[in-house]
């Protein structure tokens, strides 16, 4: 993908990304665990005034669509997202890196949107982008996006890794947790991503079903074998 | 088609290009059931007229009470127990929590399918119409929508109702020529 991203396809990203739970009990709980114990992070930036904009509201014109919210993140802000994608998602064989895909206009438009996730969301990510640079400047005397790739790295190692999470470090562990499921969440809704995992589904079939391939059936047959049930 | 801000089902961890991988292993891998079943009428779930709450014409309105049984509590902890067998006989791990039938059944209502509460059958003293949705006690009056259901079955009801109102539409149109009505 090149050049700048339409608003029209992170929209369709932000759908895809929407259809499904968020399971978040887990890292809510690591928080707490983590943040009973003395604390050496730097503080948690305020949260963000709450956003105001408008919504799709209740009947949209489907057939002239429109986004009626703007865009909220500054360049700086992007960047950092950029930054974070790569680290998160970095390029290999088999795809681009996450901020060759511009996941950094993904979490913009998610971020922007006036729904009670992406509000939620907003509040969390936002305030995190900024730690991210207090995180950086105390030891390294440089903001998150001057900062090298290691020392990038060591603010995350101490974030990112279940049961690993720096004690006092709860909450920016929260945030990055979500960062990283809606990082997952644009990546692998995109055509790139989707090839990287070889995922078939969402595709209509034409004409009359013509049933499952000889491959497929002797899949089938073979599992149902091993499982000691009949056959079909 | 991948997605959700846990799109690993709770296998995200770290970073970089082990993150990568683990998306080619997890994604796809999770299995989910829903457990559905039937519910049967019992004495403590019924509908009858509010003694205080009036509707804006002065009728009283309907009061419902509702209860799960023992029954449903049981065919939820068989249809769990049933479906963590497969899962295992499969080959994978059951990484949902572990909940008693009592807290893991929905709330009553959560999921609708309203049915019940003017019930058919075969005696007027065990229920409300007979078997073509005709009142047992008012002879012009033909009830013809979920309500006379005798159970809640777990599928989806439309089409059942449809049938029966035709049925029921059938009888009274033969009672209707024959001067009945």
């Amino acid at each position: 993908m090149t050049g700048e991203i339409s608003r029209r396809v992170t929209l369709a990203w932000v759908a895809a990304a929407s259809a499904g739970a968020f399971a978040m009990a887990g890292c809510e709980a690591a928080e707490a665990q983590a943040d009973s114990a003395a604390t050496q992070a730097s503080p948690w930036p305020a949260e963000p005034a709450p956003l105001q904009a408008p919504g799709y509201g209740q009947d949209p014109d489907l057939n002239k669509p429109v986004i009626p919210w703007p865009l909220t993140l500054d360049p700086q802000q992007r960047e950092k997202l950029r930054i974070a994608a790569d680290l998160m998602l970095p390029a290999d064989a088999q795809s681009p890196s996450g901020g060759t895909l511009q996941l950094d206009a993904f979490v913009d438009e998610w971020v922007s949107a006036p729904y009670p996730q992406q509000r939620a969301d907003r509040s969390l990510i936002l305030p995190g982008l900024q730690w991210l640079d207090a995180e950086s400047m105390g030891p390294f005397g440089l903001d998150f996006a001057q900062a090298s790739d290691a020392q990038r790295r060591a603010i995350f190692d101490m974030i990112a890794f279940r049961g690993k999470v720096k004690p006092g470090y709860g909450r920016p562990a929260l945030f990055f947790a979500r960062l990283r499921g809606l990082m997952l969440s644009g990546f692998y809704s995109l055509p790139e991503g989707i090839a990287d995992i070889g995922y078939l589904g969402n595709k209509p079939s034409l004409g009359l079903y013509a049933g499952p391939t000889k491959e497929a059936l002797a899949h089938l047959n073979a599992s149902l074998a091993k499982l000691g049930l009949k056959t079909v | 088609m991948p997605g959700a801000g846990s799109p690993l089902g709770g296998a995200e961890d770290g970073y970089g290009l082990s993150l990568k991988e683990d998306a080619r292993r997890y994604y796809g891998a999770q299995l989910s059931f829903t457990v559905r079943g039937e519910m049967i009428p019992n004495k403590d779930s019924f509908c009858e007229l509010d003694p205080d709450v009036k509707d804006k014409y002065g009728m009283p309105v309907l009061r419902f009470h509702w209860k799960w049984s023992d029954h449903e509590i049981r065919q939820i902890a068989h249809g769990i127990k049933s479906a963590k067998e497969i899962v295992q006989r499969l080959g994978g791990k059951v990484t949902t929590p572990d909940l008693p039938p009592e807290r893991a059944i929905s709330d009553g209502g959560f999921i609708i399918h309203e049915l019940g509460t003017t019930r058919m059958g075969d005696k007027a003293d065990n229920s409300v119409t007979d078997s073509f949705g005709k009142s047992w006690d008012i002879d012009n009056l033909v009830i013809a929508d979920g309500s006379v259901f005798t159970s809640n079955a777990h599928k989806n009801p439309t089409l059942t109702i449809m049938a029966l109102t035709w049925r029921s539409m059938d009888h009274l149109a033969a009672r209707l020529r024959k001067g009945e009505v």
